[in-house]
């Protein structure tokens, strides 16, 4: 019987109690943690305003890893935040479709973070869209279960923003690699937020490089929580990034 | 000649006889039933006067016909007996009254009075229970519609001999009251006035029913739980026994009990174990019957008068025949399967030796035409076995229709899996399959198990599955795939060299207790094996560095290289003996590989940065 913190949901409030059980897994016994979600108004009435942000989370190293870890950490105890880390709770890629499409349902701003592999994301994540994303939940006629959700990709990238540029030898913007991110977001009836990005995570040598990212990820996060950002001056903006900071000094050289 | 050598020499004389001619019989092609009329022949008085009189014998050996009775019973469950209601109803009691009425005029015409000409009429309208089932099952008929017309004409006459034992005496010649006596005597045994024998008679049916039903499976489970097979068949044998003295005590006759319980027990899930346990009685009864019939035969009777003993029989066959025939067609019977099933009846029956006797003690008949037609009746018994040969060799190829052997009316559902063993182990094999859709066929011993699972609504019967007759009864010729699940090694080595040779289609997953089992389960060919406890031990394991703080994926990870290279370890090591040098240097070799995997995959793991695809970004970019 596994313990609550193999696959760790986050502390949020609004996750008011969770039930732990057992899954005969291919190869172990998987703990999975079933939540039981509070109806959607009955307890929100003291921060009426505030989104629900679901962060999907899809690292299969986490151990390993400099940025994603250091920006997770900067929007685990964020109110109204939930994060779902994939690949602890589904260690054999077994994902629990019911279970994640009452999370969905619950969230308000669905956020896919991860760090950009083969440019892409890693391939649970993928796992999760070909599973999760079911007709008559997420599109067709009656799949109408996501319209009016935001959907935000959080990434981070060893080549630099030249990189990815027409000139770069990527040959193709992050923008224009994210597109099918994008336009599953618009068959879903969500709408793509500008995506939150770390370019040249290589050159990183400590973690407070990566510092700066990570506390202007956790005010978005808590700027979107709060509907605090404005729809006409996002739709202007190539990167989440430069909603807070237009110049481009955050976009690593 | 030895004229009382003892019982062991009585048996070693008929076994001789039986285990010579009847092998002979059968790769003649001639079936089995035949081997034993000829071996009864010829360890006759007539040829070696190897064995005397046979009424003895002969009554004995009626006892096969209960319990192959009760065996048929045990194929037919209640639903497909009510089925059949109509065959048993019209075509038997048409076959009985049509040739009753038709010898009987015969009898008359001959010169009989009418009251001898009924009374033969009747016995000799009955047809053998014991050769006809015993030839149509050896030839795989009983399910076509041959054979089920068979059956259920056999079965009403099974039937009908309890009112023809009633009603013989009243056809007595002499004054009336001594038939009323000879009534009286027949149902000495019980001493009981009309209406308490009634009340006798439904007693004992209904206890049959009702105690099949409720109480028969407390009892065998209590039994199976001791585990001593031979306790299990004796109480098998006990059942059959207690109930023929049960019914013949009431008067009627146990063969018809019999039957009664086996259909009662046809849905226990003892009744492969049943038939398993009875089948070789049953076998061996019924061969010493066909043999006390061979040796019965009266050759100077016959050598006296041959043209008549001739003319009797054919004016006998023929006239069953015909009617059978009539019969068929009224019954719109496909015309294969019509002659068929008219050659196959077209005999007298065991019941006429009895009702014969019978009929002599009652004064209905007298010993001077009784003695001529007990002989007609062990010829046409004695024929029957050929006749059937003719029809097939000569007369089937004319009606050009290839008889199939493999109807697809299957009394039981055949399932395409089965389950060797309900334990631990098999459990979790049979929930999944049935979670999904598979229906299953299970075999266990432990009659705990059974009771628990059949109440979950699985087809669970008990028995050692190592016993081959248990996987045959189950279906395996029809099966698909067959998991042995059982725990003794021993068992599940047996089961896999008796299935993979008699069966090399048939794809096996067995139960390994360990490395060492799994080798050998190999080595005998079987390609699907699973050691017990790996799984388990895997998943521990798995658990444990989650504990010690990797991450799941990477756990999961570890664990699968883990299994994957074991498992191809056990493959190539099954090639080498144990102990051999061989086998030891490889071993240590294989295990430095299995380090060396791992410890790439932990480095692997280590290189998962967030860059690490493009880990060399392209310099001054």
């Amino acid at each position: 019987m596994g313990d609550e913190s193999q696959c760790q949901l986050g502390d949020d409030p609004i996750t008011s109690s969770t039930l732990t059980k057992t899954y005969g897994a291919q190869a172990g016994s998987i703990a999975l943690t079933v939540i039981w979600l509070p109806r959607n108004n009955s307890n929100n009435n003291n921060m009426r305003e505030r989104k629900n942000i679901l962060i999907l989370f899809a690292h299969p190293a986490l151990q390993s890893s400099k940025v994603n870890k250091v920006l997770l950490d900067a929007v685990r105890n964020v109110s109204n935040v939930l994060i779902h880390d994939l690949y602890e709770c589904y260690p054999d890629l077994h994902i629990n479709v019911q279970q994640e499409q009452r999370l969905l349902a619950h969230h308000d701003i669905i956020v896919f973070q991860h760090p950009f592999y083969w440019y892409s994301s890693p391939a649970i994540l993928k796992e999760w869209q070909d599973l999760v994303l079911e007709y008559g939940f997420a599109y067709g006629r009656t799949g109408t279960a996501l319209r009016g959700k935001k959907l935000l990709t959080v990434t981070s990238t060893g080549g630099s923003l030249h990189g990815y540029s027409q000139e770069g030898h990527n040959r193709h913007t992050m923008r224009e690699f994210l597109r099918p991110f994008e336009q599953t977001a618009v068959l879903c009836g969500m709408s793509y937020l500008p995506p939150f990005i770390v370019h040249g995570s290589h050159r990183f040598s400590s973690d407070e490089d990566i510092e700066p990212y990570a506390q202007d990820y956790r005010s978005l996060i808590e700027a979107l929580r709060d509907g605090k950002l404005d729809e006409e001056h996002l739709a202007e903006t190539d990167y989440l990034n430069d909603y807070l900071t237009p110049s481009n000094h955050h976009r690593g050289n | 000649m030895m004229e009382d050598g003892g019982l062991l020499y009585q048996a070693f004389i008929y076994l001789v006889a039986a285990v010579c001619s009847v092998p002979l019989a059968k790769r003649l092609g001639l079936g089995s039933v035949l081997g034993y009329l000829i071996a009864g022949v010829l360890i006759g008085p007539f040829v070696f006067q190897l064995v005397g009189d046979q009424s003895d014998v002969m009554h004995f050996a009626e006892f096969g016909v209960v319990m192959m009775l009760f065996l048929v019973g045990l194929e037919l469950k209640p639903t497909l007996l009510w089925r059949l209601r109509t065959p048993i109803l019209g075509m038997g009691g048409l076959q009985l009254t049509a040739t009753t009425v038709v010898l009987a005029l015969l009898g008359v015409v001959a010169g009989l009075s009418w009251q001898s000409a009924v009374a033969i009429g009747l016995i000799l309208a009955m047809s053998s229970t014991a050769i006809v089932l015993q030839t149509l099952s050896e030839k795989g008929l009983i399910k076509t519609q041959a054979g089920q017309s068979s059956f259920s004409v056999l079965l009403f006459q099974d039937i009908a001999v309890i009112p023809i034992l009633a009603a013989l005496p009243l056809l007595a010649l002499h004054d009336p009251s001594a038939s009323i006596e000879a009534l009286r005597q027949t149902h000495e045994s019980v001493a009981l006035e009309g209406w308490q024998q009634t009340l006798a008679i439904f007693a004992i049916i209904a206890g049959i029913i009702i105690g099949g039903h409720f109480l028969m499976r407390p009892i065998f489970r209590f039994i199976a739980k001791s585990r001593l097979r031979e306790i299990f068949t004796a109480a098998a044998l006990v059942l059959v026994i207690g109930i023929a003295l049960a019914m013949q005590a009431v008067g009627l006759s146990p063969a018809l009990g019999a039957f009664l319980a086996g259909v009662v027990l046809a849905d226990s899930e003892y009744r492969h174990e049943l038939e398993s346990n009875i089948e070789p009685f049953k076998s061996l009864l019924l061969g010493l019957f066909f043999i006390s019939v061979g040796a019965s035969i009266d050759f100077v009777l016959l050598l006296n008068e041959p043209l008549l003993i001739f003319s009797l029989v054919v004016t006998l066959v023929a006239v069953k025949l015909i009617t059978l025939i009539a019969i068929g067609f009224l019954f719109r019977l496909p015309t294969t399967d019509n002659f068929l099933f008219s050659f196959a009846l077209a005999q007298g029956g065991e019941f006429a030796f009895v009702l014969f006797a019978f009929a002599t003690q009652n004064q209905v008949l007298t010993s001077e035409i009784v003695d001529p037609l007990i002989l007609t009746v062990a010829i046409s018994m004695l024929i029957t076995p050929i006749l059937i040969v003719v029809h097939d060799r000569l007369l089937q190829p004319r009606l050009n229709v290839s008889r199939t052997a493999d109807t697809p009316d299957n009394i039981d559902d055949i399932n395409p899996v089965i389950i060797a063993g309900f334990g631990r182990f098999g459990q979790v094999v049979g929930r999944l399959l049935h979670a999904n859709g598979f229906n299953t066929t299970v075999l266990d011993h432990d009659a705990t198990q059974i009771e628990l699972l059949r109440k979950f609504g699985y087809k669970v019967f008990y028995g050692d599955a190592s016993q081959t007759d248990l996987l045959h009864a189950a279906g395996i010729e029809q099966a698909k795939l067959l998991v042995i699940a059982i725990g003794d090694p021993e068992k599940v080595m047996k089961i896999a060299d008796h299935v993979s040779k008699n069966f090399p289609d048939l794809r096996i997953i067995a139960r390994a207790r360990g490395r060492v089992d799994a080798y050998e389960l190999i080595r005998r060919g079987v390609q699907l094996v699973h050691r017990e406890t790996f799984g388990a031990g895997l998943d521990a394991g798995v658990e444990a560095l989650r504990c010690l703080g990797f991450r799941a994926y990477q756990a999961v990870r570890a664990g699968r290289t883990f299994k994957y290279h074991d498992e191809e370890a056990i493959r190539e090591l099954s090639k080498l003996r144990e102990g051999e040098a061989q086998y030891i240097s490889r071993s240590i070799q294989l295990r430095a590989e299995l380090e060396a995997l791992l410890q790439r995959d932990d480095e692997q793991f280590k290189n998962y940065e967030d860059h690490a695809w493009e880990a060399a970004p392209p310099r001054g970019k």
